[in-house]
């Protein structure tokens, strides 16, 4: 056992983790942070992408050890201040959401990408959600949000 | 006015909140974790199980064998032929042996990992042709599972009548569904001695029967809730992970939750079936087509599962959405060692699109036609008669899909190394040739909402979006009137199972029905008249609270077993696809440039949605021409197994036909499979135009297109590829 | 879930190198992206992991004076960082193609060198630029070019009680630079065949040609006979057809024959014939 601080969604954080504990699972199982998903393991789906130091990253690659001193953002982040982020809203006017299961990995990598980005072409928004799986969009409507987010 | 609108999803809000509460998410005191444990042979006796290592470990509450379980060990859609757990026996790299139950997922993983187990190996079948002549056999009544066909007609006539006649074989292989969301449940037992089970699921009613058997416990002693479910496409119709957490439930007294891995999600899901067709296709010198002769031969593993289905429905859809005057198609499935093969998006004509829009082209290339042109001589429309002999009297848009896509398909232009493909389909929605109702009720709240009570499952395809957006439509009533109440087998009614591309339809229109029985009773009541919903429901609830219930099941009639003659579906929907694409002449690298999608629906409850639909169909199109492949025990987890990502996503276009179905609610029918069965047809024919090659086994990767256009001897010209 | 480990965490350099000498069954954890999915899979099981990624030595990522990387570098910045896309070209676009932004965010030059798969991305690349690594144990320090460092499928010349501590690459300036990378789909996916060149000519002539190959044969690799064979010939179809032909008999020669040859070899070939 050993004791990690961080910055956590904007806010001073502790926990009393594994050496071999993951972030995806510090984060699930110690902060209730239920909105970071697993869809493999492995690194190769992204629902489980969260921000560490403001890029994303794989939550089920990362030990959580890692994560000490560092800050870390989840997609619970984004409607943190109680009303939703544009993205968020974009999301639910374009269709951009079916099964929901890949949804909040794929926010945290479109907010990523925003930051970076403020008005991204297609191709790059194509390229910030390569490492976001989704089985049920086909992402059509995710990029048209993603592009509407930006446009705001 | 609420059909036809674009209603933001009912759930949306939660699921970008990341509230989703996925079966996986639960958390209750005193909850146990239950693994299951796999066998990694594929056709073995088991000596002995071992287990007593893993038993004493701390912290593990019960190790679980065939022998503990109280009621039947097997269950399966229409055959209850595979056992929950092994009874001295393995018959697939992936079959249950054990269920190790702990207070942790750590506990129950690691002393997972500590059981031993000894088999004595056998033959493995790994190939249906060779199941049809082995003497191994995996099951007491051999290898065969099901033999359908259709036959009308004289094909040997009409062949010698053709004046072009191809003939060639297709192939595919498995497919994962790989929904984001691995199979989970959280199961409990209650102080009444009734067991409650909470998963992702694509049906509640029928897991609540398979429960009911495997614990032999009455039904109403089983309650399943649907949790929100993180995608399906057929993978969560079979049971998973519930029969095991109420098995653990049951026996410890404790909740128990199951939530599998990605590899033990692929190890243990059903898959597509790989379908071995030999098509014999002939037409008259004015491209209509004379005749189809095809033998269709699929591997669908282990167990039955829904093989039957996907047999039958292969058979009924052979011809596509043509007329054909003379049919001979036969189509079997064996068993063999594989994964279990089941229902997933399309139940087998994804597959056979890819045969007869191939027979198309080649037709067309063969008698000097221009492809669309071809398909529109041969189109299904009013009047014509399918396969089967059903006459299609209404709603039959396929003509017209057609011509949306002319314009495109008119104005192609081929630069460099791209090419232009075609794809098109018809599909029955629901279930082939048997009753498939469904039953919804409304009640009568008191805080002066309608209850609305839908045991239909939304699995991300947005049924529970659609069905309120009917509701509306039939009460004339504002959004925030009703409160659904669904996915709960306690308070609501069978929906049936969400496949086959039915609940629009199906339960749309008990939908409707009961809508209009409560909307008449709201204007008896006064509701018109200036009379609130809130005091209408406060009196029904003094009068006994009534109930308005809805039921459909669409008109169709029994196919006769020997020609298969009958009407297997009430209706249709038809699709055309076309695509581009460009494959880069040195590396054989196929991308998806464009498609252009026109369904008929028959009426978009909600367009956004049927969009959203058509492109997710395009997508895993993608990959079932270009890439996904399982095969067992190498295929693991995601990085063995690719599914399209946004980067292979092409841009789509769409194209709404609206050929209203007059049995359908305000019109619709169904578009979930169809937006999928198309798009590998086309890309295939888009890859022959673009580099004069035609595949004939799926997927077409950059290596296999490579291999092909090395030993190619085709007559094409104008592109680096050899000739 | 992973499997039970001990996780170090040293500051520096030296205290890493002592951890790695006396802890048994060590892994050095850099990125992780494939350490802990082998972990997972249980085909690599230590006991302890040493993060080498707080190493205060390896903080600086880039010394723009003597072109040294540090091996904590990730694909992310290697991709984007301005100087290393005007130095080190063939590196910046090979790393700009692996697996994703996640990816490319976690995973480091370092551990892509010292996993020695054979399908590293980042490794024709770096061999194009002759990469050079410096290789410390407390017994002492090496200096040994990337060429020679990598032996086989997984297994390098590295030793479970050293670092990889810096990594030196030559600038290639005024060159074609090129990268074709194959895989089956176009994003988080394992190459399948990668080609990395850069090409010099004047006046009909290849001053210099640089030619490696990874996911080819067990380990990846530079074709020097051919590289030599062209700077020797004028640049004409007919040299660099023979050249090609040398390429696939070396590969042939390391790897016997295959079936995946069937595709892999005249891929090879018509990607050759275009860059060249």
């Amino acid at each position: 056992m050993r004791r990690i601080s961080l910055q956590l969604n904007g806010e001073k954080a502790e926990a009393e983790i594994e050496d071999y504990s993951t972030l995806l699972e510090v984060l699930r199982e110690q902060f209730s942070l239920l909105s970071v998903k697993e869809g493999c393991g492995i690194g190769e789906c992204g629902a489980c992408t969260v921000l560490l130091n403001e890029r994303p990253v794989y939550a089920c690659l990362t030990l959580a050890v890692k994560a000490d001193g560092c800050d870390v953002k989840t997609a619970e982040y984004l409607s943190g201040a109680g009303s939703l982020h544009p993205l968020q809203e974009a999301f639910v006017k374009a269709g951009a959401v079916q099964c929901g299961y890949c949804t909040p990995g794929m926010l945290m990598s479109a907010y990523a990408l925003l930051k970076e980005e403020k008005t991204p072409t297609d191709e790059m928004i194509r390229e910030g959600i390569s490492g976001n799986l989704c089985r049920c969009t086909g992402y059509v409507q995710i990029m048209e949000a993603v592009k509407d987010a930006a446009e705001i | 006015m609420f059909v036809g609108e674009n209603l933001e999803r009912v759930d949306a809000l939660e699921k970008v909140m990341g509230k989703g509460m996925f079966a996986g998410d639960l958390r209750m005191e005193g909850m146990l974790f239950a693994v299951v444990l796999r066998s990694d042979r594929f056709h073995a006796r088991i000596i002995s199980i071992d287990a007593d290592d893993a038993l004493s470990t701390e912290g593990v509450a019960r190790i679980i064998t065939h022998s503990d379980i109280p009621g039947a060990n097997g269950y399966g859609v229409l055959k209850k032929d595979q056992p929950y757990l092994a009874e001295g026996y393995v018959r697939f790299f992936g079959e249950p042996l054990a269920v190790i139950i702990a207070e942790s997922e750590r506990i129950a993983r690691e002393a997972a990992l500590k059981i031993r187990i000894i088999y004595e190996d056998m033959e493995p079948l790994n190939d249906p042709f060779m199941a049809a002549v082995s003497t191994v056999t995996i099951h007491k009544g051999g290898n065969l599972l099901c033999r359908k066909s259709v036959f009308k007609g004289d094909t040997k006539k009409a062949a010698a009548d053709s004046s072009v006649i191809i003939e060639r074989t297709y192939s595919t292989r498995r497919v994962d569904h790989v929904f984001l969301e691995c199979e989970a449940g959280l199961a409990f037992p209650d102080t009444s001695g009734r067991i409650t089970v909470i998963s992702s699921t694509q049906n509640i009613h029928y897991k609540q029967k398979e429960v009911s058997r495997l614990l032999s416990l009455p039904e109403e002693r089983i309650r399943i809730i649907q949790a929100p479910t993180g995608g399906g496409f057929g993978g969560k119709l079979d049971v998973t992970v519930e029969g095991y957490a109420a098995l653990a439930a049951y026996l410890t007294g404790r909740p128990v939750m199951v939530r599998y891995t990605r590899e033990e999600s692929m190890l243990s899901n059903t898959k597509r079936h790989p379908l071995y067709m030999n098509y014999r296709t002939g037409a008259a010198k004015d491209g209509r087509l004379t005749f189809l002769e095809a033998k269709i031969i699929g591997d669908t593993g282990a167990y039955a599962s829904y093989g039957a289905v996907v047999a039958l429905r292969a058979a009924v859809h052979a011809t596509g959405p043509y007329q054909v005057p003379n049919v001979e198609v036969e189509s079997s499935m064996y068993f063999t060692n594989n994964p279990v093969c089941g229902a997933m998006r399309g139940f087998g004509i994804p597959q056979t699109a890819f045969a007869h829009e191939s027979q198309m082209d080649l037709l067309a290339e063969a008698l000097c036609i221009d492809p669309l042109e071809i398909r529109k001589i041969n189109a299904l429309r009013k009047g014509s008669e399918t396969a089967t002999g059903q006459v299609l009297n209404h709603s039959v848009g396929f003509y017209d899909a057609l011509k949306c896509i002319e314009p495109a398909w008119k104005e192609r232009k081929k630069t460099g190394n791209n090419g232009f493909g075609l794809g098109c389909m018809f599909y029955g929605i629901g279930n082939t040739g048997v009753p498939n109702p469904s039953a919804c009720h409304l009640t009568l709240m008191p805080e002066g909402k309608i209850g609305f009570h839908l045991g239909a499952c939304d699995i991300g395809q947005g049924s529970d979006t659609v069905l309120t957006q009917i509701l509306l439509e039939t009460l004339g009533l504002e959004k925030n009137c009703v409160l659904l109440l669904k996915g709960d087998s306690d308070t609501t009614r069978d929906a049936g199972s969400s496949s086959a591309s039915r609940q629009t339809y199906i339960t749309g229109k008990a939908v409707f029905e009961a809508g209009s029985k409560l909307r008449s009773y709201l204007e008896e009541k006064g509701i018109n008249k200036g009379r609130s919903l809130k005091d209408i429901c406060s009196a029904a609830s003094g009068e006994g609270g009534p109930i308005f219930d809805g039921f459909f099941d669409p008109p169709t009639t029994p196919l006769d077993p020997v020609t298969g003659q009958g009407i297997p579906y009430a209706t249709y929907a038809f699709a055309a696809h076309m695509t581009e694409v460009e494959v880069d002449a040195a590396t054989c690298v196929c991308r998806v440039k464009k498609v252009h999608a026109a369904h008929d629906v028959g009426r978009a409850i909600n367009p956004d949605a049927v969009r959203g639909q058509i492109f997710g169909g395009v997508a895993m199109g993608i990959g079932f021409a270009l890439m996904e492949e399982f095969i067992p025990s190498r295929s693991k987890s995601l990085y063995s197994y690719y599914i399209p990502t946004s980067m292979d996503m092409p841009s789509v276009e769409t194209y709404l036909v609206e050929d209203e179905e007059p049995t359908g609610p305000y019109g619709a029918k169904g578009v979930g499979e169809p937006a999928l069965i198309p798009q590998g047809a086309s890309i295939m024919n888009a890859i022959r135009d673009a580099t004069g090659i035609r595949g004939f086994e799926l997927p077409c990767n950059f290596e296999r297109l490579c291999v092909l256009s090395e030993n190619n001897d085709c007559n094409y010209s104008g592109s680096k590829f050899k000739g | 879930m992973l499997p039970r480990f001990r996780c170090l965490v040293p500051r520096a350099k030296k205290e890493a190198l002592t951890m790695l000498r006396d802890e048994a069954n060590t892994r050095v954890l850099a990125g992780g992206t494939d350490l802990l999915v082998d972990i997972r899979k249980y085909t690599c099981c230590p006991e302890t992991l040493v993060d080498i990624t707080r190493v205060k030595e390896f903080g600086r990522s880039f010394d723009r004076a003597s072109g040294i990387l540090s091996p904590t570098i990730t694909h992310a910045f290697a991709s984007r960082a301005p100087e290393i896309k005007h130095n080190f070209p063939a590196l910046s676009l090979g790393c700009a193609q692996v697996g994703s932004p996640q990816i490319r965010n976690t995973a480091t030059i370092g551990g892509n060198i010292a996993n020695a798969c054979p399908a590293a991305d980042s490794v024709p690349p770096l061999l194009i630029h002759d990469a050079r690594l410096t290789i410390e144990s407390l017994a002492g320090e090496r200096d040994v070019a990337l060429e020679g460092f990598l032996l086989a499928p997984y297994r390098s010349s590295l030793s479970t009680d050293e670092l990889i501590t810096s990594i030196r690459l030559q600038t290639l300036q005024g060159y074609r630079v090129g990268l074709k990378r194959l895989s089956i789909r176009a994003a988080l996916s394992i190459s399948r065949l990668s080609v990395a060149w850069a090409v010099k000519e004047e006046d009909g002539v290849f001053d210099d040609v640089r030619i490696a190959i990874g996911s080819c044969t067990p380990v990846a690799f530079r074709a020097r006979e051919a590289e030599a064979f062209l700077k020797e010939n004028p640049t004409g179809y007919k040299a660099i057809e023979e050249a090609v032909e040398m390429i696939i008999k070396v590969i042939r020669k390391k790897t016997g024959e295959r079936p995946t040859h069937a595709f892999k070899l005249p891929i090879l070939r018509n990607i050759l014939l275009e860059a060249l």
